[in-house]
């Protein structure tokens, strides 16, 4: 074989020739030192649509806020004079017997058959005989709430639901106070509106405090000793919703008691002339709680991808061990929101995430050592020569552990619309929503305890990066209602995050999913 | 996916593109780099280093179809760049001659390993020379422009290679006969 013979052989042979070496490792340790024109583009285009996202809405809901306000809430006189809620036949008999108080001052027990168990229940009367004075202590309390269908082909949806309370005491003594807090609410969902009334404080006698009625009892003179107090604090709850009783909206007269007590004590000739009213609405009915604030806490699996997939986040302690991948993300959300009808609304925020991991790890390094002193070497051509003139040999021992943290935080503005469908005492939602926003990751070591400090170095510097991410959100839930204002939330989500944004960041291939629980407070405003 | 693809995307600094680039011509330059190298761990380092560069550099790269030739112009100057800052021990030399001689076979025989010990037992850099001309293509104007010679003193190293080689080979048939 001549030599030009043996350099196409070197070449064919080695000119193709094929090594393998491990890219996964190669890839992590270039990462952090390519260049990142393409993430800062990115995050440059994002963060520059921000503002116009927020313009757009704040517009929004400053327009549907106007318009809102147009449609839902009408002057005061208007809401004053259109109460008329819907109440059943049965409601009668309880108004009948709050009527007839005066009639009560007597009476032992009260049992009214046509009543409804629980109001005879609470009905208990305390006679007190040890006062020689005769006072009569009159004390009501009572909350009516009720809901009823009216006979239409879809109930649900002309469901109308009405709310009132009213308290009355009556001091038979040298005076009869009257305070009164009587509030109605009509809400129809067919129509998409809402009527609140409140007449708090009530006043009689323009010379007395607001809050206060006084008149002289037409029983002061009545020395029996006797006092009777109820004290009914319980809200009597009627569900109508599957009865067919036909609702009589003419005959009922659900203006707050109180009026028609001062109606009665007009006729009577209690009083001379017709007191003057305090009606007026609180701020937070104007607007019929249009607004509402939600604050939850949400846990999602999936994020662990990162942990799983990034070398950076996990791969020092323990090589992206995989059981990282199950590794929950935690997150807390602020929203408000505003409800564009009974069904829909929208709103927006701030959601933040955190993936997050710590991991430690004992190094412990035995070396042989050889201090030398006074080395000399001579180096010439292919001979050397060497002479050592002190020298110290041992064994050294540095033991370490280090703590590494890490982790991910998203921080996300999310623009999401909601249905709501009440199903009987629970409200089922549907939410999705559209986020933006940015991922800092964190990574950083704890300072290690070492037995030799200068041996190991570790690398004590905490780094950021960042990334611009957007999500979409999908979930289902349910709410429920602990009063008029507040509620509380259990959702279930998925999350998906739209391209992959992470390819680029950290060498991710896969796009983020998540499934995740959510829980929550929501606080109409 | 062709390489222009490919290219484009790394330009545009996309990770997924950067990263279908490592994985397609790693192992190649991993086996530039071992001839080059005398262990792993060196070649793994001048390996990472390449593809910084690679990635960094990328826009310089004129698309005549020669992707990997200029891929291993940066490896090898990069590993030459390396060896500046050391000198080969009398140890490394006589490791290659002890390997030398466990060459038994006839030239027609002649194994890959074989190949690499005979390219070693060349002198530097000479041996350099040689793979750079002979394996990897390249001429000696290049050549002289990496290694910072004149190309006619590119051409006396080659040469030198050349005679040593002939020499392994002759003495080859001796044993062998």
């Amino acid at each position: 074989m001549n030599i030009n013979d043996l350099e196409k052989r070197m070449r064919d042979a080695l000119g193709g020739e094929k090594a393998a070496v491990n890219t996964d490792d190669l890839w992590g340790n270039i990462q952090s030192d390519l260049p990142k024109e393409q993430e800062s583009k990115r995050a440059i285009k994002w963060t520059s649509l921000l503002p116009f996202l927020l313009l757009i809405g704040v517009a929004s809901g400053y327009f549907l806020y106007q318009n809102g306000l147009k449609g839902n809430i009408s002057n005061e006189s208007e809401i004053a004079t259109n109460i008329n809620p819907q109440l059943p036949s049965s409601h009668n008999n309880v108004a009948h017997s709050i009527d007839r108080k005066t009639n009560e001052k007597e009476l032992v027990s009260i049992s009214d058959k046509n009543l409804p168990a629980d109001y005879n229940n609470l009905n208990k009367l305390e006679i007190d005989n040890h006062s020689q004075d005769k006072n009569i202590l009159l004390n009501l309390n009572h909350t009516f709430k009720n809901s009823s269908n009216t006979e239409t082909a879809n109930k649900r949806d002309n469901q109308t639901f009405s709310s009132f309370s009213y308290r009355a005491v009556h001091n038979n003594g040298q005076n009869v106070n009257l305070t009164e807090k009587a509030e109605s609410t009509e809400r129809s969902r067919q129509n998409s509106s809402s009527r609140s009334y409140s007449a708090t404080p009530l006043s009689l006698n323009p010379n007395q405090k607001v809050d206060n009625l006084f008149y002289n009892s037409p029983n002061n003179s009545n020395n029996s000793s006797k006092t009777i107090s109820r004290n009914q604090n319980k809200v009597i709850n009627t569900n109508f919703a599957n009865t067919n009783e036909s609702v009589n909206h003419s005959t009922l007269d659900l203006r707050p008691l109180a009026i028609q007590d001062i109606e009665e004590l007009l006729a009577n000739g209690t009083l001379s002339s017709s007191p003057s009213m305090d009606e007026k609405q609180p701020f937070w009915i104007e607007r019929d709680r249009l607004f509402f604030i939600e604050i939850g806490g949400s846990m999602i699996a999936g994020h662990g991808q990162l942990a799983l997939e990034n070398p950076d986040f996990s791969s020092n302690f323990n090589n992206r061990n995989t059981a990282e991948k199950s590794l929950l993300s935690y997150g807390i959300d602020a929203k408000i929101g505003y409800q564009l009808n009974d069904q829909f609304s929208i709103h927006s925020g701030l959601v933040v995430t955190r993936l997050f991991k710590s991991s430690s790890a004992s190094i412990t390094t035995i070396e042989d050592i050889t201090i030398q002193d006074g080395l000399i070497q001579e180096i010439i051509g292919s001979n050397s020569t060497q002479e050592i003139r002190g020298q110290v040999s041992g064994v050294r021992q540095t033991s370490s552990t280090v703590k590494r943290i890490n982790n991910y935080n998203f921080i996300h503005i999310p623009f999401g619309v909601s249905y709501t469908r009440s199903l009987g005492a629970l409200d089922f939602r549907i939410s999705t929503e559209a986020r933006i926003g940015i991922s800092a990751t964190y990574e950083g070591y704890v300072h290690p305890t070492r037995t030799e400090e200068y041996d190991i170095s570790t690398d004590t510097e905490a780094w950021f990066d960042k990334a611009s991410l957007h999500f979409l959100s999908m979930g289902a839930g349910i709410e429920y209602p602990l009063s008029n204002i507040f509620s509380i939330t259990f959702d279930a989500n998925y999350q998906y995050q739209i391209g992959s944004i992470n390819t680029n960041t950290y060498g991710i291939t896969e796009n983020l999913a998540g499934i995740g629980i959510r829980t929550g407070i929501h606080i109409k405003i | 996916m062709e390489d222009i693809k490919i290219i484009h995307g790394c330009l545009k600094n996309d990770r997924k593109y950067q990263r279908m680039l490592l994985d397609k011509y790693s192992s190649a330059l991993m086996a530039t780099a071992l001839r080059y190298n005398c262990d792993t761990h060196t070649a793994k380092d001048m390996l990472q280093e390449t593809w910084i560069k690679v990635f960094h550099g990328l826009k310089a790269y004129e698309e005549d179809g020669k992707l990997l030739a200029w891929m291993k112009r940066i490896l090898i100057n990069t590993i030459l760049k390396s060896r500046e800052k050391k000198t080969i021990t009398i140890q490394d030399l006589d490791l290659w001659n002890n390997d030398l001689e466990s060459i038994q076979k006839t030239s027609d025989h002649l194994e890959l390993e074989d190949m690499m010990k005979m390219i070693k037992s060349i002198s530097s850099p000479a041996k350099e020379i040689f793979m750079m001309y002979v394996i990897d293509g390249f001429s000696h104007n290049e050549i002289g422009e990496l290694m910072g010679i004149k190309a006619s003193t590119s051409r006396v190293h080659l040469s030198n290679a050349r005679k040593r080689l002939v020499e392994i080979l002759k003495r080859n048939e001796q044993v062998t006969t």
